[in-house]
């Protein structure tokens, strides 16, 4: 155990190999700006493990082993009759196993019924009420509003969310004033898309500029590796990858 | 079996809350109870499935799949971040959390940074002003943009101020029409679901 202790000190806890470490994971990510590569196939792939071993051990920890396995042994060393309802809710639950049979995926229902109609009927209702309290709490007097600059944001918000509303109001043809209404609805959609776009973009952007200033605070590693996987790419798409040939594509 | 059954527990679980919510006392207040610890139970044993369909879908890619090595490759690193999580604990400065902090982070925001480059070259390719609707969706866009980098600011000072308020009235006005929409469907499937009226989650 000391080897594995030693070996984990030197390695994974070591500042060095952690900025390593970061550099790598980044600039193999970046490789499939030139292509679909195998290291960028690995870097998915520890994505991918080191997400789903995180949601394992952090929800084993957390989750599980409190609220599933604990009460479940709690039931057993002192049985009381409500915790039959546990023993009914792990029935319910286990019922998804059966997903994994053919004749018997059928039982898994039981288990998405019960999702299904608690996420429906409990879930649904309160999104919705929170919703009219957030609307509600909006409709204040209007001349509680400190400027000019708020007011005409409260008037956007009242009359656009009413004529995004009469967009999608399809009982009567848009045409009058309803048409009128419709088109201001369906230009306060387009506001709303091209300045979610516009946020998402910026975000994707703080983003990369985060990773580029990692790479910048960590030259050394950043060159390295850089030229490291450029070389790597050169030999891998000229020497190793085969292109699929006119047989293989077009042929078959 | 087949379908009864389903039916019947979607519509106790549907009803169940209606009936807490309109009646008062302690018998409805246990009920409500029953279900909360019911919905979390039934969602754990679900995550229990979860894990052992991740090791079912790698053992098949393994056994059938050419590219089999990135399976293994991505079982080891689960298999490590158990044993550093077994190992040492979940807190912070433990091996388990090097591996997410110096592993995880680096790999998601790269990944999504990607993203910046392919909606930029797709949209540079898709936004053409050929209506009204798409110049307010454009000029939008590059307003926003504008405001949220220093440039913006820059090029002129109430730049800013115009994205904040885009974002406050006419952004937040369309999401919110589009939320009573979406909100009004989900009403309707939380009647149909109580009713059995709607069974496309039952595999119908």
């Amino acid at each position: 155990m000391d080897t594995v202790n030693f070996i984990i000190d030197n390695t994974i806890l070591n500042p060095v190999v952690q900025r390593w470490m970061s550099v790598l994971f980044t600039i193999m990510m970046l490789s499939f700006l030139y292509r679909d590569n195998p290291l960028y196939k690995l870097g998915e792939n520890t994505f991918l493990g080191i997400s789903l071993g995180f949601g394992w051990v952090w929800s084993w920890n957390r989750i599980i082993v409190p609220y599933l396995f604990v009460p479940l042994k709690d039931s057993y060393l002192d049985f009381q009759p409500y915790d039959l309802t546990l023993v009914l809710w792990v029935i319910i639950g286990s019922t998804m196993f059966f997903r994994f049979s053919r004749n018997k995926g059928w039982i898994a229902n039981y288990w998405f019924a019960f999702v299904f109609a608690y996420v429906a009927g409990y879930s649904i209702p309160i999104q919705v009420q929170a919703l009219f309290i957030q609307g509600a709490n909006m409709m204040k007097p209007l001349f509680e509003y400190p400027t000019f600059f708020e007011i005409s944001k409260w008037f956007v918000i009242i009359f656009g969310t009413f004529a995004g509303l009469m967009y999608f109001f399809f009982s009567k043809p848009h045409r009058g004033l309803l048409g009128k209404t419709a088109r201001i609805g369906i230009l306060i959609l387009m506001i709303n898309f091209g300045a979610s776009f516009g946020a998402t973009v910026m975000g994707r952007i703080a983003l990369f500029i985060g990773r580029a200033q990692v790479l910048a605070d960590n030259i050394v590693p950043s060159i390295v590796i850089t030229l490291s996987i450029t070389v790597y790419l050169f030999i891998y798409f000229k020497y190793i990858k085969k292109e699929p040939g006119l047989d293989d594509e077009l042929m078959h | 079996m087949k379908k009864e059954i389903p039916l019947l527990i979607g519509f106790i679980a549907t009803i169940g809350w209606y009936l807490e919510f309109f009646m008062a006392g302690k018998f409805f207040e246990n009920w409500k109870m029953i279900f909360t610890t019911g919905f979390r139970n039934v969602a754990i044993v679900g995550l229990l499935v979860g894990m052992v369909n991740v090791l079912r879908v790698n053992y098949k890619k393994i056994k059938y799949n050419n590219d089999r090595w990135y399976s293994v490759y991505q079982m080891f690193i689960i298999a490590l971040m158990v044993f550093f999580g077994s190992l040492r604990g979940i807190s912070p400065g433990t091996p388990f959390d090097a591996m997410f902090t110096y592993g995880f982070v680096p790999l998601d925001a790269t990944v999504f940074s990607l993203l910046a480059f392919y909606v930029a070259s797709a949209s540079y390719r898709s936004f053409k002003i050929k209506s009204v609707e798409s110049a307010f969706l454009l000029v939008a866009a590059i307003l926003i943009m504008l405001s949220k980098m220093p440039l913006g600011e820059a090029m002129w000072s109430k730049i800013p101020v115009i994205g904040e308020w885009i974002m406050d009235g006419p952004t937040s006005a369309g999401k919110r029409a589009i939320l009573f929409g979406a909100y009004l469907g989900g009403l309707t499937m939380m009647i149909r679901v109580a009713f059995g009226l709607e069974r496309s989650h039952l595999s119908e």
